[in-house]
């Protein structure tokens, strides 16, 4: 008999799927990456279905998930390919589904989101991004609600002064 | 959002906080007041306001742009190669021998109910009302699973979208040839029959060795339950109940073809 995490999680998983993806990119810069990061993330949740508690935040805990792979297993040999720190500016961008002028601006916001340190552009999309409350944000990212705050305030200090 | 009032912060945070309405009504007023009297933090917070961006939009673009086919397709493989768990007893597949009064019931749409081991003309029977017990539905649909086979489809014609649509109207369902769609499976035919005096509607498909399988949804409400799997008449089948709707799959293959097909609609009724 299945529990009802685990339908759970098997049934929930294709709802985050793109939102998992985007995740991945502003971490790692690497669209490539990003494929190899929400597949090895649906194995991993598939593999500890039996963990979720039904009911509770699934996305939270597919993030989590997400994020704790990239940083000790992925991020390491990306950071050596890239020769030192991650530029996401180039692999943040958009197609031309949408009119030209969104498109543009869009592009914009995303090429300067992709300039901030990792731990700002995270912090900027999960907040900013999705709409995610600071405890939240902090939750995802395993720090106290204030350092959520100081990286949201030192982004928007380097955003400003790029304009 | 939690309204922040009594951390303690550093003044970036803080003017972040109000910048993004994140601060409590009293530290705000705090905030502002000391805003008022210290044009250097003023100008801090005009260079936090001057990196706003229309993040939003932005990022949903960049959601937009995500290969939602190839992640969709990655997970349906890593889905396929890992069923979930689910009792499979060991079921020995028999094929039975179609009865010409049998086909005559199942045109004529009878109460199930009727159904019942031994004859259908036994008066006593006819007589008796189905006693409404709670497993009761599934052991008719097995009995009646039992009349099936490759012939039973052999000349008729599929059912069509819109046969569908009227009999999911019976138990207020959706029921559109894409929800039913099954990989190695053929939609065949759709009926509404009765069990003691709730619609139960009976989808059937073929494999392509032409072995019938069955998918039925029954109007009776029941508690909620689990997918689990079970051996009826000799039969694989597999069962759950969601939403004030049961469900059962019951089929003449393998018990992993049944569970598979169980699995996937599973997650979508």
């Amino acid at each position: 008999m299945t529990s009802q995490g685990v339908d759970e999680v098997r049934a929930g998983l294709s709802a985050y799927l793109t939102r998992l993806w985007r995740y991945g990119l502003v971490l790692s810069g690497a669209r490539d990456v990003a494929d190899d990061l929400v597949q090895a993330t649906c194995v991993r949740a598939i593999e500890r279905a039996e963990q979720f508690q039904a009911g509770t935040k699934l996305d939270r805990w597919l993030f989590a998930i997400l994020r704790s792979i990239w940083l000790n297993e992925l991020r390491s040999r990306r950071v050596r390919e890239g020769g030192g720190l991650v530029d996401a500016s180039e692999a943040l961008v958009v197609d031309g589904a949408r009119e030209m002028e969104t498109n543009i601006v869009a592009g914009q916001v995303l090429k300067a989101v992709g300039r901030l340190p990792e731990s700002q552009r995270e912090a900027v999309l999960l907040v900013y991004g999705e709409g995610r409350s600071y405890n939240e944000a902090a939750e995802i990212m395993g720090v106290p609600i204030g350092t959520i705050m100081s990286r949201l305030a030192a982004a928007r200090l380097t955003l400003g002064k790029m304009k | 959002m939690n309204e922040l009032n009594d951390i303690a912060l550093g003044d970036d945070a803080l003017l972040v906080a109000l910048v993004d309405g994140a601060l409590g009504a009293k530290a705000s007023e705090a905030l502002r007041a000391r805003l008022l009297a210290d044009p250097a933090l003023q100008a801090r917070l005009d260079a936090l306001r001057a990196g706003e961006q229309p993040f939003g939009p932005a990022f949903q673009a960049l959601l937009d742009s995500a290969p939602a086919a190839r992640l969709q397709a990655g997970l349906d493989t890593l889905l396929a190669a890992r069923p979930a768990p689910l009792q499979r007893p060991a079921s020995p597949w028999r094929r039975l021998a179609l009865l010409a009064a049998a086909l005559a019931l199942l045109l004529g749409g009878v109460e199930i109910g009727r159904l019942l081991p031994g004859s259908a003309s036994t008066p006593e029977l006819a007589a008796r009302p189905p006693t409404p017990q709670k497993d009761d539905w599934r052991n008719a649909v097995a009995e009646y699973a039992a009349l099936y086979t490759a012939d039973t489809f052999a000349d008729s014609t599929p059912t069509s979208a819109a046969d569908l649509a009227r009999i999911g109207a019976k138990l207020d369902l959706t029921l559109t040839p894409e929800r039913l769609m099954l990989a190695d499976l053929r939609l065949r035919s759709a009926q509404i029959l009765a069990y003691d005096d709730a619609p139960l509607a009976e989808i059937a498909y073929v494999d392509a060795s032409g072995a019938p399988y069955l998918f039925c949804v029954f109007a009776r409400a029941e508690r909620e339950l689990d997918l689990r799997g079970e051996k009826r008449g000799g039969f694989a089948s597999a069962s759950w109940a969601h939403g004030g709707r049961a469900y059962m799959v019951i089929g003449a293959g393998r018990p992993e073809q049944v569970a598979a097909m169980a699995d996937t609609l599973k997650l979508r009724f």
